[in-house]
């Protein structure tokens, strides 16, 4: 099913963009499939194991504010989850879509309540560790503090 | 120092700044090389999918900056930066850069994007960071994160990192490396033009 919605959003040269992409448009889905009063992070937490497997360090989810506030708190509470922060990227007014293609996908219209737009990033003290692990000969890893 | 936009009217300054020193780093490109760079400018341009931020002084360009939009992730992607002498020491090229590193943040902050990529090895990154966040006012908003490292003679095998690059980097790996505005400053934006929205802070 998410071929399908790939070849139909991305027709052009972008095919390995796309591909790239998919992985983390199959996070957005999971979070629009499970309704609010159900627990998602131990799904997006599995996901997310294979999103890293595949070398993809961010997704997004779609939700009310209240709601991806309210999810923070299971982020904060899973050991896999609690691993990424994130940022706002977009508010998708009620009844409309997203101007930007990545963040329609998978989602319906909401006819009711605005939806905000979330990137979650794997944070970078995680991703050295990643990348230290695949012996690049000249990579430290730096994150922010060590520039101070 | 005037810092602004170019056309693709204007790409003669870019062959302009090849022809002073038609080195990147520590690579030298070909005559030929550069016109089909030109060229794939033009094509850029005038699709709206490039831009080249461009200083100059006393009417001659100093410094450019091209980058590539990429409309359907709200992401922009900085592909080349190139100062008129690659001689010229950071310290001073930082104050030169900055101007359009700051320039094209504002652009594309005003379209909603709030990322965007650039390819260094991981130690001019760092001289980057480090000191062009003294010059740059809006260096210092963004966070970042390392997407992928690119070995040196190797491509990413993302066509995404790939597309834009004007060659394989044989001096040391290449990391790209996601600059995303903090939400501090996304909350203020965003409210704009959605004044129900509240604005949670995250926990960086």
């Amino acid at each position: 099913m998410p071929i399908d919605r790939e070849h139909h959003v991305f027709q052009d040269s972008d095919i390995e963009c796309s591909t790239t992409l998919l992985h983390e448009f199959m996070a957005h889905c999971v979070a629009i499939k499970n309704p609010t009063n159900k627990s998602v992070a131990p799904t997006l937490a599995k996901l997310c194991i294979e999103l890293e497997k595949k070398k993809y360090y961010k997704f997004w989810l779609a939700g009310t504010e209240q709601f991806l506030n309210n999810l923070n708190i299971e982020f904060q509470n899973n050991d896999c989850l609690n691993r990424y922060t994130w940022y706002d990227e977009d508010i998708i007014p009620a009844n409309e879509k997203s101007k930007t293609v990545v963040f329609n996908l998978n989602r319906q219209i909401d006819n009711t309540n605005d939806r905000l737009v979330r990137v979650y990033m794997l944070r970078q003290e995680s991703r050295i560790q990643i990348f230290r692990e695949m012996n690049h000969d000249d990579y430290t890893g730096t994150v922010v503090e060590n520039l101070k | 120092m005037e810092t602004r936009e170019i056309t693709a009217d204007e790409l003669h300054y870019v062959k302009f700044m090849f022809n002073v020193d038609p080195r990147i780093e520590k690579k030298t490109f070909t005559p030929e090389q550069i016109d089909r760079f030109i060229l794939h400018l033009k094509d850029g341009l005038e699709k709206h999918t490039t831009m080249v931020l461009m200083s100059f002084t006393d009417g001659d360009p100093v410094q450019m900056y091209i980058a590539y939009l990429f409309e359907k992730i709200a992401t922009g992607y900085v592909g080349l930066v190139k100062t008129i002498k690659t001689s010229v020491h950071f310290k001073t090229s930082a104050r030169m850069l900055a101007p359009a590193f700051d320039l094209l943040a504002e652009i594309l902050q005003e379209r909603g994007y709030y990322k965007v990529l650039m390819t260094a090895s991981e130690r001019n990154h760092n001289i980057r960071n480090l000191i062009m966040r003294q010059c740059s006012t809006h260096l210092g908003t963004y966070d970042w994160y390392d997407e992928v490292v690119i070995p040196r003679n190797e491509k990413s095998g993302v066509y995404f990192y790939d597309i834009n690059r004007l060659s394989v980097n044989t001096e040391s790996s290449v990391v790209v490396r996601m600059f995303v505005l903090k939400q501090e400053y996304r909350i203020p934006l965003l409210k704009k033009s959605n004044p129900a929205y509240v604005g949670t802070l995250n926990a960086n």
